[in-house]
């Protein structure tokens, strides 16, 4: 990823336009990955290492490894939940 | 290809309707990021209260109480 680059090759405007978009979007879409992972290393730590031993064993990273599923699956539910109230709300206050 | 020449910054300038556009582009990118913070919290939030065991799947209790937290969460957040 190289949009200096991008910027001094690039001679229309629309392009420019572009790359900027471009870049935006993915500098938040690692920010919520980023963030993401960091919640499933704390909460899932927290689940599945209870007595910390001089490593990881087997079934500790089985739990890790599940325990990621699981709190994607949480976080889409959440996120539906959250998205279908949002817009029941800004509905109501269209009425 | 004149523009080779310029520096970077020379030519980064838009004109009124992009900059517009841009900045609407901006104000929901914006608005979505403040939308996934929240779901970041909820998550966080509703996780430890309706999580107990990891299993293969989050069962259907689970999900009725995931689905609760946020709605009564939102209830008492006004």
């Amino acid at each position: 990823m190289n949009f200096s680059n991008d910027y001094s090759s690039t001679s229309t405007m629309s392009n420019k336009k572009q790359a900027v978009m471009d870049q935006v979007r993915n500098e938040l879409a690692l920010a919520n990955a980023q963030e993401l992972i960091n919640k499933i290393n704390e909460k899932c730590f927290s689940k599945c290492v209870t007595k910390p031993g001089y490593l990881l064993d087997k079934s500790e990273q089985t739990c890790l490894a599940k325990c990621m599923d699981r709190y994607m699956d949480a976080w889409n539910i959440v996120s539906k939940s959250y998205i279908s109230r949002i817009q029941k709300e800004s509905q109501g206050e269209n009425l | 290809m004149s523009s080779l020449s310029q520096k970077p910054n020379s030519n980064l300038e838009f004109d009124e309707a992009t900059q517009k556009e841009l900045g609407k582009f901006l104000e929901s990118e914006n608005a979505r990021m403040r939308i996934q913070s929240s779901i970041h919290t909820f998550t966080d939030l509703c996780w430890d209260k309706c999580i107990n065991k990891i299993s293969n799947k989050i069962d259907r209790s689970e999900e009725v109480c995931l689905t609760n937290c946020v709605e009564r969460f939102l209830d008492t957040s006004g």
